[in-house]
């Protein structure tokens, strides 16, 4: 293909710290300036360019256009895939790619999967980098659905199916020092360069959990939390892989911030989801729900002669169901529970919902409230 | 990608020559003019062709000569405030002679990114 962009938009998008950075790792080195506002690069058996300093220059999607011809040329590819390169060369690029079904497509069912997979694995990545848990609640961490608010969809690439999210811009660091070694490179990183390096450690962490998991070991997966491993980041692959037969998880590190490797591949296939299925249900049935807040009617009272506390069993909605939660009292709140329940009143209770298989407990509890105007929609089985 | 112009060609059969007999000015429309203003990688200029009022004297081409009377002058804008006027008139100092010598000048001049 012979495209040539003109696009002014789309070329005013590629960066001048990218283009630095592509020409660098292609063997430019600074040669000398060029007045106030750009560099002239040179490279042994190449033509020299010039990059901009800055965006600010009135030619700059025409100097962007010439530098594209130059480094297409050079790199013996399209000027298109040549942009494309530089258009995310400052950004970590996740790339799911899946096989496709016919003519380069998918299933739009199975491509939003694709999508919203891929965004629940990079969320789940990022609420971990500060405290990693076997489960996460939506929204729960703002670090985390902050550097998600700043994560693009890129264009859909051929070569099976495959699509790209882009990270937030990765500056190029201050001082680098050589060579950089695995640990040491993190310690500076930015916050975002942090969470997608989490997000490959993360993957690679179930990759190898699953496989421990088939040879016996049954706690390989809670081992792996520390890591990043958690129900939300199994449930985001589940979501991603299930209708394919297998998936590749690439993540091209920016070329503003390089890494030794230019990109860590992950790759899962169908015979995964079991396994994962079952790590979610164990992450899942072990987490409480920090201060929840239930509403609704108690049922059944016990409470032994001798003990001030008494338990209830509420009639509440929970996880999209109608659920009878337990919940052990005080003597007051206890009180007010049974108050309520005479008087088929609804009540609110707080407290730290935990799920054991199929039943549920909340700990911790406080009556908050009782709403005495409400009828019970039940009242026929209230105990 | 060096070295290299982008030039602003014009001509006009009314430049004025002003009185200090150094100058002559032409007016730049405002989009030619806040072009020619902003910063850019390959140095803008404006070139003015002077020409003679008859249009049968601009040029002559004949079998053994071609004939293109007057000369052409140069400006360099970058760097100046931008404009909201229609137009701004600008002096070009008649030393900026768009010829041979002035273009090899100028050519040398943008290899370092910059016209003085």
């Amino acid at each position: 293909m012979r495209s040539v962009i003109r696009d002014k938009e789309a070329l005013m998008a590629v960066s001048p710290s990218a283009i630095a950075a592509y020409a660098r790792a292609s063997g430019w080195t600074k040669a000398e300036p060029f007045g106030d506002h750009s560099d002239v690069y040179a490279r042994r058996g190449s033509p020299e360019i010039i990059l901009p300093r800055h965006q600010r220059l009135g030619d700059y999607a025409s100097v962007v256009q010439r530098l594209i011809q130059v480094f297409a040329a050079v790199a013996e590819t399209t000027q298109i895939s040549l942009y494309r390169d530089l258009a995310t060369a400052d950004r970590d690029v996740v790339r799911v790619r899946a096989p496709d079904g016919d003519n380069g497509s998918v299933t739009l069912g199975d491509g939003a999967g694709l999508v919203q997979g891929a965004r629940e694995m990079l969320l789940a990545a990022a609420c971990s980098l500060g405290t990693p848990q076997p489960f996460y609640r939506a929204g729960a961490n703002r670090e985390a659905t902050d550097f998600l608010s700043r994560v693009r969809l890129g264009q859909t690439e051929h070569g099976s199916f495959i699509i790209t999210l882009l990270g937030p811009v990765v500056p190029p660091p201050i001082q680098r020092r050589l060579p950089l070694g695995p640990d040491e490179e993190t310690e500076d990183d930015p916050i975002d360069r942090r969470i997608t390096t989490r997000f490959v450690d993360a993957l690679n962490a179930v990759r190898k959990a699953t496989e421990d998991t088939l040879v016996g070991q049954a706690d390989a997966f809670w081992k792996a939390v520390p890591l990043g491993v958690s129900a939300n980041l199994c449930q985001g692959l589940v979501k991603t892989m299930e209708p394919f037969r297998l998936v590749d998880i690439t993540l091209t590190w920016a070329r503003t911030r390089p890494k030794p490797q230019v990109r860590d591949v992950v790759r899962f296939a169908e015979s995964d989801v079991p396994v994962l299925r079952q790590a979610i249900s164990s992450f899942s049935s072990g987490e409480p729900q920090r201060d929840a807040i239930l509403v609704g009617f108690v049922r059944i009272l016990s409470r032994d002669e001798s003990e001030l506390d008494g338990t209830v069993k509420l009639w509440t909605w929970v996880e999209g169901k109608n659920r009878s939660v337990s919940v052990v009292l005080g003597q007051s709140d206890y009180e007010r529970a049974l108050e309520a329940h005479k008087e088929h009143a609804a009540v609110v209770f707080r407290g730290d919902l935990e799920r054991s298989g199929q039943r549920f407990r909340l700990l911790n509890p406080s009556v908050v409230d009782v709403i005495r105007d409400e009828p019970s929609p039940d009242e026929s089985s209230a105990g | 990608m060096r070295p290299a112009l982008d030039l602003q060609l014009k001509a006009t059969v009314n430049l004025r020559r002003l009185s200090d007999g150094r100058h002559v000015s032409f007016p730049v429309k405002r989009r030619n003019y806040n072009l020619l203003c902003c910063d850019t990688q390959t140095p803008r200029l404006l070139v003015v062709l002077d020409l003679p009022s008859g249009r049968e004297e601009w040029m002559t081409l004949t079998a053994d000569e071609l004939i293109l009377r007057r000369r052409a002058y140069w400006l360099y804008l970058g760097g100046r405030e931008e404009t909201e006027q229609t137009s701004v008139t600008v002096r070009i100092p008649t030393t900026n002679l768009f010829d041979l010598e002035g273009l090899t000048e100028l050519m040398d001049q943008s290899r370092q990114g910059r016209i003085r």
